[in-house]
This record gives C-alpha cells, sequence and structure tokens, in this order.
C-alpha cells in the first residue's frame, strides 16, 4: 500500500480512536475517574450497529444515532449503579475503578451471550466504491468515517461552548465544589458526562465495527484509544483528538514497516515514549489540582 | 437575616467551631476575623451547606438551612466569593461570569445581568475575553466577585478577600464592597486582615480557635484587647 493510502487509513483509524478517547478524558476529567467499563461502551456500539444495519437493514446513519443512544444509556447505569453509590458513601477511587472493570466483564459476557462467539462483519453499504482526492484514491467508506468523526468532534465543541450543560460541564470539570457553589447541580452533570461519553464511544464503535469487524472482544481496539488519550495530554479533550491521530497514524505505518502482529504493543510504546519527553501529554499542561 | 445559632461543626472528631453565635441583618455589612486556623472559613463553609453542624442551626429569615444542599442556597440568594478565589481556569472571563447566573438562566435576563456586573467592574469587560487561569490575582478577585454577583444575591460571603493581593488591589476591591454595602447588599467578610475588613462593615466578629471572643461596631473593635490577643496569643 503506497504511503498516501496508508496514511489516509491511519487518520481514519485515528479519528474513530480520537472519539473513544474524548469520551474517556470527559469523564477523568469530570470526576477523576479512570473508567475501564469505557471501551466496553464501544464494543457494545459496534454489536447495536451491526444490529441495526445487518438485521434491520437500515442506513449506517441510524446505525450511528442508535448505537450513540445504546451505549450512552449503558454509560449511564453503570454510573447509578457502580459510580454514584460509592462517591455518595465517600467511597475510594480504586473501588469506583474496580467497579467499572467488573461492569466491563459483565458488558463482554453480555455481547458473547447475546450475538455469539464469531466476529461478524457489517454489511457493505458503499459497495468498495472508491473516489478520487486529487492523484489519491480513497474508499467512500473511509471518507464518511473520516467526515462523521469530523461532525462528531465540531458538534462536541460547539455544545461545550455554546449550551448551558456544555458550560456547566466544564465549570464542574475544572472545580466541582466551586460549580456547586455557583448552583449546578454536580450530580446530574456527572450524570449527563457518562452518558455523553460513553454516546461517543458507542458511536464510534459503529465506525470502528464497520472499518474491521464486530466481536464481544472489541474492547481491546478500545484499550488502546486510552493510550490515545494519554498520548495526546490526560483529560484534555483537543489533547484526545491529537493523540487519536498521531495513534492511528503511527500504528498504521508501523503495522506495514514493522510488524502487524505487534499493533498493541507499538500503542502501549508510543505512549510511553511521549510520556518520556512531554510528561503531561503531547498538549497536557500541568493542572492545579483542586 | 443571616444568623448562626449556637452551631457546632468540625470535620472529624473534634469539633473546629464550638457553640458559635452571629447574625447579620438585612443591610449590613459584617466581618468575622481572627486569625489562621480559627474557623473562619469553616463558619462560611457551614452557610452554604458544604458542612452541616452537629449541634445548633444555621438560619437564613428565620428558615433553617442547616446542611442545605449548596444549589438550593444559592436559588435562596446566598453567594460565596470563596478563599483563593477559586474561579474556573480553562473558561473565559465571560464564561466564569455566565456560570454565576446559572440558577437563574433566561438569556434576556442574563444578558442584563452581565451588562451591569461589567458597568460595575469596569476592568472585566476590558478582560472579556481572557482565559480565567491566565489573570492576575486582582483581577481574579474581581472575576469572583463578578461571579458572585451574577446570581443577584441577597447575601454575599466573602472568604479572605485581601489575601495575596497587592495593596492597590485590595484598595480597589474593598472600594467595590463598600458601593455594594452603600447600595444596600447584606455582606459577610470572614479575613485575616482585621484593619481592612473593620473599615468596610458595620459590625465584626473576633474568632479565636473556633469561639467567639469580641464583638461589637467595628470601628471600636479595632481597639479591643481581645482582638490584639486573638492574633498575638496572651
Amino acid at each position: 500500500m503506497a504511503l498516501q493510502d496508508q496514511l489516509v487509513v491511519g487518520l481514519t483509524l485515528g479519528a474513530t480512536y480520537a472519539l473513544i478517547a474524548i469520551g474517556f478524558s470527559l469523564v477523568f476529567r469530570s470526576v477523576g475517574l479512570l473508567n475501564f467499563t469505557h471501551p466496553e461502551f464501544m464494543m457494545m456500539g459496534a454489536m447495536v450497529g451491526l444490529t441495526v444495519t445487518s438485521r434491520y437493514n437500515l442506513s449506517p446513519i441510524f446505525a450511528i444515532l442508535a448505537s450513540g443512544l445504546a451505549s450512552g444509556l449503558l454509560a449511564l447505569l453503570v454510573e447509578r449503579t457502580a459510580i454514584a453509590p460509592i462517591m455518595k458513601r465517600q467511597g475510594q477511587r480504586i473501588n469506583q475503578i474496580i467497579a467499572s472493570l467488573g461492569w466491563a466483564t459483565v458488558l463482554t459476557n453480555a455481547a458473547m451471550l447475546i450475538w455469539g462467539p464469531q466476529p461478524m462483519a457489517y454489511r457493505h453499504t458503499f459497495g468498495g466504491t472508491v473516489w478520487k482526492i486529487g492523484s489519491v484514491p480513497v474508499a467512500a467508506q473511509h471518507v464518511f468515517i473520516l467526515s462523521s468523526s469530523l461532525v462528531l468532534m465540531v458538534a462536541l465543541q460547539l455544545f461545550f461552548k455554546y449550551t448551558r450543560l456544555g458550560l456547566a460541564m466544564r465549570a464542574t470539570a475544572d472545580d466541582s465544589t466551586m460549580a456547586l457553589l455557583t448552583g449546578i447541580e454536580t450530580r446530574h452533570i456527572v450524570s449527563a458526562t457518562f452518558f455523553l461519553s460513553g454516546s461517543l464511544a458507542g458511536m464510534a464503535g459503529v465506525l470502528i465495527g464497520s472499518l474491521f469487524y464486530a466481536s464481544f472482544d472489541l474492547g481491546q481496539y478500545g484499550l488502546r484509544a486510552l493510550s490515545a488519550a494519554v498520548i495526546g495530554g490526560f483529560g484534555d479533550p483537543v489533547g484526545a483528538v491529537l493523540g487519536g491521530f498521531v495513534l492511528g497514524v503511527v500504528e498504521t505505518l508501523s503495522g506495514t514497516y514493522v510488524s502487524s502482529a505487534y499493533r498493541d504493543a507499538m500503542a502501549f510504546a508510543i505512549a510511553i515514549l511521549v510520556l518520556l519527553v512531554r510528561p503531561y501529554g503531547l498538549v497536557g499542561r500541568r493542572r492545579r489540582t483542586v | 437575616m443571616l444568623k448562626l445559632d449556637k452551631v457546632v461543626v468540625g470535620y472529624a472528631a473534634a469539633p473546629v467551631l464550638h457553640a458559635v453565635s452571629l447574625e447579620i441583618n438585612r443591610g449590613e455589612a459584617v466581618a468575622l476575623i481572627g486569625a489562621n486556623g480559627a474557623g473562619k472559613t469553616t463558619a462560611l463553609r457551614t452557610i452554604t451547606g458544604l458542612l452541616k453542624p452537629r449541634a445548633g442551626r444555621v438560619c437564613l429569615d428565620d428558615q433553617d438551612i442547616s446542611g442545605i444542599h449548596p444549589p438550593k442556597g444559592v436559588q435562596m440568594g446566598i453567594a460565596m466569593v470563596p478563599e483563593g478565589r477559586r474561579i474556573f481556569p480553562t473558561m473565559t472571563v465571560r464564561e466564569n461570569l455566565l456560570v454565576g447566573a446559572y440558577t437563574g438562566w433566561q438569556k434576556r435576563i442574563v444578558e442584563t445581568r452581565l451588562r451591569r456586573v461589567f458597568e460595575f467592574l469596569p476592568r472585566l469587560f476590558d478582560l472579556k475575553d481572557r482565559m480565567g487561569g491566565s489573570l492576575s490575582g486582582g483581577e481574579q478577585q474581581l472575576l469572583a466577585l463578578g461571579r458572585a454577583l451574577m446570581s443577584e444575591p441577597r447575601v454575599l460571603l466573602l472568604d479572605e478577600p485581601s489575601m495575596g493581593l497587592a495593596p492597590i488591589m485590595i484598595k480597589q476591591i474593598f472600594e467595590r464592597l463598600a458601593v455594594l454595602k452603600q447600595a444596600g447588599m447584606t455582606i459577610l467578610m470572614v479575613e485575616q486582615n482585621a484593619a481592612m475588613a473593620l473599615t468596610v462593615t458595620d459590625r465584626g466578629y473576633v474568632l479565636e480557635n473556633g469561639v467567639i471572643v469580641a464583638s461589637g461596631p467595628s470601628a471600636t473593635l479595632l481597639h479591643t484587647p481581645e482582638l490584639k490577643k486573638a492574633y498575638l496569643g496572651g
């Protein structure tokens, strides 16, 4: 595969990583939690998307929306059952992390029971159409994935900047006690943040599923996206996007020039290398902990 | 209007405030002064509902608000300018102010309030698109004050407004507070800088190790021996 083609694939993959990483960063910034159920929200999105497109023959956009809703609700369920009760009793953060791991196991097994253990391919809704941008051939599927991701990221930025809820989420992420003192119901904001992060992961799941396959163990891709969040700068959505693209491109290139068996190792190796040089990630800054 | 009635409150085992009673009438500016660790911030946290008293009550207009859920307190008209400013660093000045108006969110109302705050604190208008985290200490103090005013409070709580500020900035802040008081705002100010606090307030209470050791009109309070003892030890 020529270099330009690889870059296109890398950027496409990177865009999906970015969506997963943004959601992960969001929860970390608002609640300070490393939510290990997050990759499974992505996996569930891929499975739901598979059912919507293959079984019910509906369009991919509908699949994205349906998965967004489904994973968002799942994230809300996890927050209400595993995270909020521990926070209410002033439990330790580590217990919330363990609880999220527990939920990850539940979701993985549930998916295996519902959809079976075999990986399944999405119906090819693009039929392998290939367009040309300049002299570079680009698969319509990749264009769809890239543009959907970009639309979502732009929509997210607008949401944070211009809506009351978006403003409240940012305030809560900056300083949750102060947000409470300005009248913000931080408990609701935390729930909304979980819903949003799960939703983004679910939508990314459809995109990844259509790119590769849908399977109950798709969470491993999601785990790689977490390293994207680290590369970009933990807790910063802009960093998550940057980290996602960097990871996608480097992973694809190294898959060709090094070895495709080591993709997972490459993802984490890159993260370690970046952190050695820039301990707060590429865009991250030392944050005053409140 | 705002009353603490024999409040006992603390964090772990030992209480920080021991049966503290104080009262702020409508339109008054009251100072709560004392050395570091006396329990001043604890008192404010109890009023806003972040802490629940073990004994005694907090009352607003004779309504018991002890341990109130803080957002409810904001709706009832209590606004806090906290210690260390605590402005939102990743948001612009304008956005910080908007968050202050979170409870009364209708577009026309919010825009009107924003304009009024900019008129009252013109420096904030010049800074309106600057990131909160990039402001100086004095500018952050103005922002924290503006943010509190955006909720159109009935009672304004200030925790150490002069801390860490240059003298010229302190003068500016207190000048604005004096104007607020003239306009009828009810103010409770917690301060280590006794002299400064007692110039803009009507009355004061002196807190030492969680106990009120003196109270009275600000002008006379400054010269009482209890005040000197509270700061220097006796």
